[in-house]
């Protein structure tokens, strides 16, 4: 495997012995189009070991977000082998993985996916709720006022700025403590002042916590915080590191 | 003005899409357009019917009523100058059959009618085999015919040819009457005819003085005298006769008001159907609207002028109704059709069938005034939402009032919807209440529904409220009392249909009970009708020598016609409806020396037992003040051309339900000395004691009948549930439309609930998690509305038993009431399950991708 190393920003050591948080092996993924079959995925391997912030970047409908839907467990791959968290996900059924889900993975979308007839605080309690933990409410106070929002939990999402929201989105995502924080273009929808907050919050929860982070981005600059990235073009892994010209380090 | 082409080509230019989106909205209209254009063209086609066989239904182009005697010589002689007169008699009886040693085998109820060789005047008498009436009735070797119904074949196990006793005479079965062409639909009939030849009547020694007959005279005019001339001579000649004469307009006089009746019911459910489709049409409307907020916007920054955004969607939708109306009307027009099919037998006339455009313009005009009712509020709310505001938020438009120059005109459509419902009702009183009532529940289930949202948004919050820790419940909760949740629109249309359901069958159920339960223990278990007053003396020696028998009463009964309150003529009195009976027609009266047991007087005294004074009268109390007569003031009664007149002594409080024999009027003994009277009993026995008490009886004295308490109670019972399963189907149309609507409420909120099972997946729930919350959501709201609907529908019950049917002991059937909200469940979470299944079986995927 190559280790073109990135800029460390990362006070967090990666230890090369760990085992890998998430290990794709000739993940294949093909869909039934109405001009027949489209290979979405056509082979991706990859490892990422625990506490790395993984970068992943390249044009869109490469397959950026099918890959992290397949780590989240909400796309069945076609063929291959995807281990997260030591887990093999061929084992589980819908149900077990919606259980594996809530326990070890945690998910921030560009488009937040609130639910809107619920306040703050019961957003971000929801996971911790149906994990069953009697002071779901209290964590999930205690994470909004970690992301800033202590003032605002019992406002409706429809009430709160896209910052805001995101920002609470966050907090549902950290609140049961995952081992995998899954992050498709956090700020894609919001103006550059506010997606920076955004992203400084990402890190520093991600640095706290020791998760391993996967941050699908358009933006280099943001892609150049991560410890590792990857770049993906037409299915598969085309390279690592960040270069002007996409495909120049490829295998 | 200018815009309007402009509008009519793009409202045309939207509808290219097709009409999938609005098979709720069309659905809703359909209904409620063909029930009332149903039944009102049922109506029309059965009256046509009436119309054109009336002289056949009368019997003839008059006919006199003359009660319980023949008219005289004099008076028939008048009758003939007019043309040809047919009597004809009627009376209930016992026939039975005998074994060739003089034993009854066999004996039942029967009607009875004695007619002329020129029966009938109008109209075809259909027998089978088929031969000429008076042939069929001619005595030949000594024996009269008769002509009798087909049930009475099995019911006494004989056949054509055979001999059946009626009172004294002996008659051969020698046809069955296929048709009777004047036979009237009544719910009085109590048994099958036997037709007799008015010269055997005598011989069967039925008709005696006082004795329960029907004397008619039904007279084919020979064009030498209109039937007004024909009336205005009979009053001028014989003054003093107190007959009815009846013309053609009266010649079905109880099915037009029964049919009308059935049509105010049927318009009224149709109504409903509409009204709670309406709100079905509202949230198509709201639905359609919100999917062309893009549009709308668009065409608003492309600088379309409000107006003509709303001219836009109105066109649009009035094209929609106009669609629905004509399926409607299409349906409608064709259900006389049908029914001659199914009911063809069961209306004595043949109905003309037709296209009645009345019918159809009254349906077109309810539809649209319901239509534009329900459409023209979220249209007028969408007018008035900025661009900006249509681009942020779907929640956008909720709460927000229309302008005023809208409201001022929905107001109006609803006045003339009001107007025109009372307007065309044949009783506008019942059209009136029923208008209020629907006005006043929606009113209760709209607040109904705030309560229900408010108590959700209760339970839901806090972190220390029961929902705490259980997100589906929460979900679930707050899924009924988010902006644009569903629950008002289900609670409202569905909960009015159901209670219209609910109130019907529990008014059918205090019915029922009323005729099961609502006899005492002491209620008499068979009446004997007609004992003659030298056969009193016998009939108490046989029946208290029976075994069995615990109790035997005996009144004397007199027919007579009350025809004057004071100095007023009965015809002129102001009475309540509900007791004209007691003044129009003939009745039974009594006289009695000491009080009947049982009786309590509300005011006055009675006379002593040897009373010899003044005529005296006691009245049923409720009768007395309908009529409005109070102590003092006098009565005069008509018997046998003879006028009683008595001074009012006292009031009673009867007990109609009681069973127990009753009089409304009792006369003191000596006011009706001399008046022929026959005698009238009740006899309470055990009940495998019956068979033999009437055997010996009617053994011993042929002319007298007897009616079985039980049987009559039971075909009491058969006409009601008959009744009330086709009051409950009608009701049931009102109530698809509330199912209509949940279902379009589960449509609507179909990517919503996509929208949230992959939410709630992502955040780590099972498939049981998301199906739980679904089930919760929708379990939450049949419960909350079939409650509501419960207890609007037995308030409904309850008033209309207690004050318009004045049954005193109310029941509320509980099974039934559980019955209705369990179904109720099952049909919104069937619903809600139906939905969630499809959004459980979406992919998450394709939905979390950016856009």
């Amino acid at each position: 495997m190559d280790t073109l190393a990135t800029n460390h920003n990362s006070p967090t050591a990666i230890d090369p012995a760990a085992p890998a948080a998430i290990a794709l092996n000739q993940v294949h993924l093909t869909l039934e189009g109405p001009a027949g079959p489209v290979n979405i995925l056509r082979g991706v391997d990859l490892n990422v070991s625990a506490g790395t912030a993984l970068g992943v970047v390249g044009p869109s409908g490469s397959g950026k977000t099918t890959m992290l839907m397949i780590i989240a467990g909400l796309e069945r791959i076609s063929s291959g082998r995807v281990e997260i968290a030591g887990t093999d996900y061929a084992a589980l059924d819908e149900d077990a993985l919606a259980l594996f889900r809530r326990d070890a993975v945690g998910i921030v979308f560009q488009s937040f996916h609130l639910i809107p007839t619920m306040s703050a605080l019961e957003n971000v309690a929801v996971p911790l709720e149906f994990a069953g933990l009697r002071d779901a409410f209290d964590r999930a106070e205690e994470q909004l006022k970690a992301v800033g929002l202590g003032h605002r939990i019992d406002h409706y999402p429809g009430q709160l700025s896209g910052g805001e929201q995101q920002r609470v989105a966050l907090a549902r995502a950290f609140a049961v403590k995952p081992k995998i924080l899954l992050a498709d273009e956090p700020t894609g929808n919001l103006d550059g002042a506010t997606g920076q907050q955004i992203i400084d919050l990402l890190f520093e929860l991600h640095d706290k916590s020791n998760t391993t982070l996967v941050l699908i981005t358009h933006d280099l600059g943001l892609a150049k915080r991560c410890d590792r990235v990857v770049r993906i073009a037409d299915g598969l892994i085309v390279g690592e590191g960040l270069s002007d010209a996409p495909g120049a380090t490829g295998r | 003005m200018q815009s309007l082409p402009l509008s009519l080509r793009f409202a045309l230019r939207e509808l290219r899409g097709g009409l999938r989106g609005f098979r709720i909205f069309l659905a809703c209209i359909a209904i409620g357009v063909t029930a009332i254009a149903g039944a009102t063209s049922l109506n029309e086609s059965v009256k046509a019917g009436i119309a054109s066989d009336a002289r056949p239904m009368l019997g003839g182009d008059l006919q006199i009523d003359s009660d319980s005697y023949p008219i005289s010589e004099e008076q028939r002689t008048g009758l003939e100058l007019g043309g040809t007169v047919s009597q004809q008699v009627q009376l209930r009886s016992m026939a039975r059959t005998e074994t060739v040693e003089g034993n009854v085998e066999s004996r039942t109820l029967i009607e009875l009618k004695a007619v002329e060789d020129t029966y009938p005047l109008y109209g075809a008498l259909e027998l089978l085999p088929a031969m000429s009436l008076p042939d069929t009735l001619a005595q030949k070797n000594g024996m009269w015919g008769a002509a009798i119904d087909d049930s009475l074949r099995a019911r006494l196990n004989i056949d054509l040819g055979d001999i059946i006793y009626v009172g004294e005479a002996p008659l051969q079965v020698r046809a069955i009457v296929m048709f009777e062409p004047d036979r009237s639909v009544s719910f009085a009939t109590v048994g099958p005819r036997v037709m007799i030849s008015s010269k055997a009547l005598p011989d069967t020694d039925l008709v005696q003085m006082g004795s329960l007959v029907e004397f008619n005279y039904n007279i084919r005019l020979d064009k030498s005298e209109s039937a007004e001339d024909m009336r205005a001579r009979l009053d001028r000649d014989f003054p003093d006769a107190t007959w009815r004469i009846r013309g053609l307009n009266q010649a079905a006089g109880g099915l037009e008001r029964f049919l009308d009746n059935v049509t105010l019911f049927l318009t009224l459910v149709g109504l409903t159907a509409l009204l709670t489709g309406g709100i079905g049409v509202a949230n198509a409307v709201r639905a359609h609207l919100l999917g062309r907020l893009n549009t709308i916007a668009t065409l608003k920054c492309l600088g379309a002028p409000a107006d003509m955004v709303f001219s836009i969607y109105l066109i649009q939708l009035g094209l929609l109704a106009f669609v629905g109306i004509v399926i409607g009307l299409v349906l409608g027009a064709t259900i006389p059709f049908i029914a001659a099919n199914t009911l063809g037998d069961l209306l004595p006339v043949k109905a003309e069938f037709g296209l009645y455009p009345y019918a159809l313009i009254k349906a077109t005009v309810f539809g649209a005034l319901t239509a534009a009712l329900f459409t023209l509020w979220p249209l007028a709310r969408a007018r008035d939402i900025p661009p900006v505001a249509l681009f942020r938020s779907l929640l956008a438009d909720q709460g927000r009032w229309p302008r005023k120059k809208y409201v001022i005109v929905i107001g109006i459509i609803a006045a003339a919807l009001a107007a025109f419902t009372v307007g065309t009702a044949e009783q506008p009183l019942y059209a009136f209440y029923f208008v209020s009532g629907a006005a006043v529940s929606m009113v209760l289930f709209r607040i109904a529904a705030t309560g229900v949202m408010r108590f959700a948004a209760r339970m839901a919050s806090g972190r220390n409220s029961p929902t705490a820790g259980r997100p589906t419940l929460r979900l679930a909760l707050a899924n009924l009392y988010r902006p644009g949740s569903p629950t008002t629109s289900v609670v409202l249309s569905l909960g009015l249909g159901l209670s219209v359901l609910v109130a019907i069958a529990l008014v059918e159920s205090n019915l029922n009970a009323t005729i099961d339960e609502g006899l005492p223990s002491d209620a008499p278990s068979m009446f004997f009708i007609d004992i003659q007053p030298q056969q009193e003396e016998q009939f108490r020696q046989i029946v208290t020598s029976m075994p069995g028998v615990e109790k035997v009463l005996t009144s004397a009964m007199i027919r007579g016609r009350v025809v004057r309150v004071n100095d007023v003529p009965a015809d002129e009195v102001q009475v309540a409806q509900g007791s004209r009976w007691a003044i129009r027609g003939e009745r039974s009266i009594s006289h009695a020396a000491t009080m009947p047991e049982n009786t309590r007087l509300t005011q006055g005294e009675w006379w002593a037992s040897d009373y010899t004074g003044e005529n005296l009268v006691s009245i049923d109390a409720e009768v007395a003040r309908d009529i409005g007569v109070s102590l003092g003031e006098t009565m005069t009664v008509n018997i046998l051309g003879r006028e009683i007149t008595a001074r009012i002594a006292s009031f009673r409080d009867i007990r109609w339900q009681s069973g127990a024999m009753n009089f409304t009027y009792i006369f003191s003994p000596n006011a009706l000395e001399g008046a022929p009277s026959t005698y009238l009993a009740t006899v309470k026995s055990e009940p495998d004691t019956e068979l033999a008490i009437e055997t010996a009886v009617l053994n011993a004295m042929p002319n007298v009948t007897v009616v079985q308490v039980r049987q009559a109670l039971d075909m009491a019972r058969g006409i009601l549930d008959s009744l009330g399963l086709a009051v409950r189907m009608t009701a049931a149309v009102a109530l698809v439309s509330g199912a209509l609507v949940l279902a379009g409420a589960v449509a609507a909120g179909h990517s919503r609930r996509i929208y949230e099972s992959i939410v709630l997946k992502v955040l780590g729930a099972t498939r049981g998690d998301v199906l739980k919350a679904f089930i919760f959501e929708y379990l939450l709201l049949g419960i909350a509305t079939g409650l509501i609907a419960a207890v609007v529908g037995t308030l409904g019950a309850w008033g209309v038993v207690t004050e318009i049917m004045e049954i005193i002991e109310w029941q509320l059937d509980y099974g039934l009431v559980a019955t209705v909200l369990s179904s109720c469940i099952a049909v919104t979470l069937l619903a809600g399950f139906t939905g969630t299944w499809r959004a459980m079986g979406t992919k998450a995927a394709p939905h979390l991708r950016n856009e």
